[in-house]
């Protein structure tokens, strides 16, 4: 009898020493293949950013749902299954950062999938390196959100190499005549380090191509402004001739409901990424045509990894929007590191993510390799707002499905 | 000329300002209770007119006409069911008891309706005026006639007919007028009724300029009204006109003269000064010279 207690004392120490999934500190290195894998993730399901969050969870959801679906992710010789907890961060960045912290101490899951916008992400990653998590996230492009980072990867390239392309593109139209050199341009940029990497992206332009470009108004705004009356005055005693400006959604909407409200044009017209996405067409409807943007993705690219994830996000009944694009792709990429990883460690995966180029992307290029300091460096494709709610791919020129519309045209 | 343009600009911005402040004025100067939930019946003013124009095609200066009745049972229902409970207690209760009513309607219009920023855009959305260099836009003009219009109104109804007359007889004092057999109850439950109407009805002005959502309809936009009631005497309604002038005209010339991102300064730092300098607003300063 005292044989058998022994045994089974053993056997129930050993196997508490193996644990499951969370048996682990944070950030330790439980190497072993768990029945389950969980993985955590906060998005703004309330609030400002809700319609984001949205798009984000379903393609989550959606990705993990087929990987369950097929009897689990194949890790090594096992099959393992995928649970996906999602808190809403109620679009408070601060929140976002507590419940990552909450995930990661009172949850114990394994990985982590990020939120958006990048006042949030950048909360996110700094959790995520504090207590060495793996995370990929898909809701931030500044380049701040990865200072001291060594944990985090983000899908997302900088707004600085936004602005860039946008100059790449506006030379094209001045080299055709269609735009002036140099090219007056107002600059107005919301007051983060995203704004502030737009404005930088194009006073390098400026100072690298001074016959070409001309900043002649670089104005900041508030989040959630709601009234940019003033600030357009200003843009118009400006005499640019585009008019360039960094802006989440919501703001877009309102500055450019003001902005033909008060009459103004420019010849150029951009609100960096923000364009054809359905809730600015619906809510601005012919107000929003001949808009320009520089995004991450957009389902007008060729290819058929693009053309495979379009059908399979039908599913969902919501727009291919670029937000839904980046999260598929990390939910993709993280499990697909812990497939090649053969394991939950923490160092492996994160190891795994920094040093794989993850092909088959429906990101432009097709493939993503995260820099060293944990963003990718995807080239930009950039679209142009068509009368009736479409749009056409304008840039890169090889993939353009329309001619673009400069100068923007007058009423 | 950028100095008569920002003039134009902040008489066509006090239209808004004002038409936003009538609602809190009113309820302040008869309950003296300051109304939280005004921004949430802002929210739902619009939401209803968007609803109007989506299904009626209902243009927003045609729909405040039909919001304001609705708002007015709104906000009589409100005032009948909880504001009247805590109408005695100290003022904080009110003020947290009105923030919980916010909340209930912002969250419950993201429940239902969405979080994505929405837009009414009648035909003139984007026709203008143009007076040499300065551009109106349709939609602000209309805006400003409406602050206009409804001013004028509603001081014709406090000083014209008995119930506006009994109103500010309440704003003046309540004990006073218990003795002299005004249903102070039925009264107040008309008073906020009135201010919730008027919130509602600024909600679906607000819409010819303003895209919208539920958890952040109109931004800052909505704490200026209270800088402005503060500067307008609290209780006065052509106070708060003035007021809402003055406020404009702070902001537009500060921009004119320096940066956009000092706006929302300006309007702030004002309201602190008032509060400190002078508590009565612009209304006691006007008594203290009639006085004297």
């Amino acid at each position: 009898m005292r044989r058998i207690f022994g045994v089974a004392l053993a056997a129930t120490i050993v196997l508490a020493a193996c644990g499951g999934s969370g048996g682990g500190a944070p950030g330790g290195g439980a190497a072993t293949v768990p029945d389950t894998i969980h993985i955590g993730a906060a998005l703004p399901l309330t609030g400002a950013d809700s319609t984001p969050g949205k798009f984000m969870k379903d393609a989550y959801e959606l990705y993990i749902k087929q990987v369950n679906d097929a009897g689990g992710l194949q890790v090594g010789t096992k099959k393992v299954k995928i649970d996906l907890k999602i808190e809403d961060n109620k679009s408070d960045a601060a929140t976002s950062g507590q419940l990552y912290e909450k995930l990661i101490t009172q949850d114990n899951v394994d990985l982590l999938l990020g939120g958006y916008n990048t006042t949030t992400v950048t909360q996110e990653v700094k959790v995520t390196n504090r207590y060495k998590m793996p995370y990929i996230g898909g809701g931030g492009a500044s380049s701040s959100i990865y200072a001291d980072n060594t944990w985090a990867v983000g899908v997302l390239a900088s707004i600085e190499k936004l602005a860039a392309t946008q100059l790449e593109f506006i030379k094209t139209q001045q080299d055709a005549g269609k735009l002036p050199k140099p090219l007056k341009i107002a600059v107005a940029y919301e007051n983060t380090s995203h704004g502030k990497e737009f404005t930088a992206g194009l006073k390098a332009g400026e100072t690298a191509t001074p016959d070409r470009f001309k900043i002649v108004l670089s104005e900041a705004f508030d989040l959630n402004g709601k009234d940019y009356t003033s600030l357009l005055n200003k843009v118009k005693d400006a005499g640019a001739d585009a008019f360039m400006v960094d802006a989440r959604v919501n703001d877009y909407i309102a500055m450019q409901t003001q902005y033909k409200q008060l009459g103004l044009y420019h010849k150029y017209l951009t609100y960096g990424p923000r364009g054809p996405e359905k809730a600015a067409r619906t809510a601005l409807k012919d107000s929003s045509d001949y808009i320009i943007a520089a995004t991450w993705f957009d389902s007008l690219q060729p290819g058929g990894n693009v053309k495979k994830w379009l059908e399979t996000w039908k599913q969902t009944g919501d727009s291919p929007e670029w937000y839904a694009a980046s999260a598929w792709e990390c939910a993709r990429i993280l499990l697909t590191a812990v497939q090649k990883a053969q394991s939950v460690d923490k160092t492996k995966i994160r190891d795994m993510l920094f040093n794989t180029t993850w092909d088959n992307s429906i990101f432009p290029g097709g493939s993503i390799k995260f820099g060293k300091n944990g963003q990718a460096d995807n080239a930009y494709v950039m679209t142009q707002n068509t009368p009736g709610g479409k749009h056409i791919l304008i840039w890169p020129k090889d993939q353009a499905t329309g001619t673009p519309t400069v100068p923007y045209p007058q009423k | 000329m950028r100095v008569v343009e920002a003039l134009i600009s902040a008489l066509l911005v006090a239209g808004l300002y004002a038409t936003m402040s009538y609602g809190l004025a009113l309820i302040y100067g008869v309950m003296k209770i300051i109304n939280l939930a005004n921004a949430g019946a802002m929210m739902l003013g619009s939401f209803t007119t968007l609803f109007l124009w989506q299904t009626f095609g209902l243009d927003p200066l045609v729909g405040a006409v039909i919001v304001a009745p609705l708002f007015f049972l709104l906000g009589a229902v409100l005032e009948l069911v909880f504001v009247r409970r805590v109408a005695d207690q100290k003022p904080v209760v009110s003020l947290l008891l009105l923030f919980g009513i916010l909340l209930v309607m912002q969250a419950a219009a993201s429940l239902f309706l969405g979080g994505d920023v929405r837009a009414v855009r009648p035909v003139y959305v984007q026709e203008v005026i143009h007076l040499g260099d300065v551009t109106i836009a349709y939609t602000r003009l209309f805006m400003f006639i409406s602050g206009v219009l409804i001013l004028v109104a509603l001081e014709l109804f406090l000083r014209r007919t008995f119930l506006g007359r009994a109103i500010r007889a309440l704003a003046q004092d309540r004990d006073a007028c218990r003795l002299a057999g005004i249903d102070v109850r039925r009264v107040s439950m008309i008073a906020f009724g009135l201010g919730t109407a008027l919130a509602g009805v600024a909600g679906a002005l607000l819409t010819l300029v303003y895209p919208f959502d539920p958890s952040n309809p109109f931004g800052v936009l909505q704490l200026k009204s209270f800088t402005i009631i503060v500067l307008g005497g609290l209780e006065s309604i052509p106070g708060v006109a003035f007021a809402s002038f003055l406020l404009a005209l702070a902001e537009s010339l500060t921009v004119t003269l320096s940066k956009p991102q000092l706006e929302n300064l300006v309007s702030f730092i004002l309201l602190v000064l008032v509060l400190v300098v002078l508590p009565g607003g612009l209304a006691s300063l006007i008594r203290r010279r009639r006085l004297a």
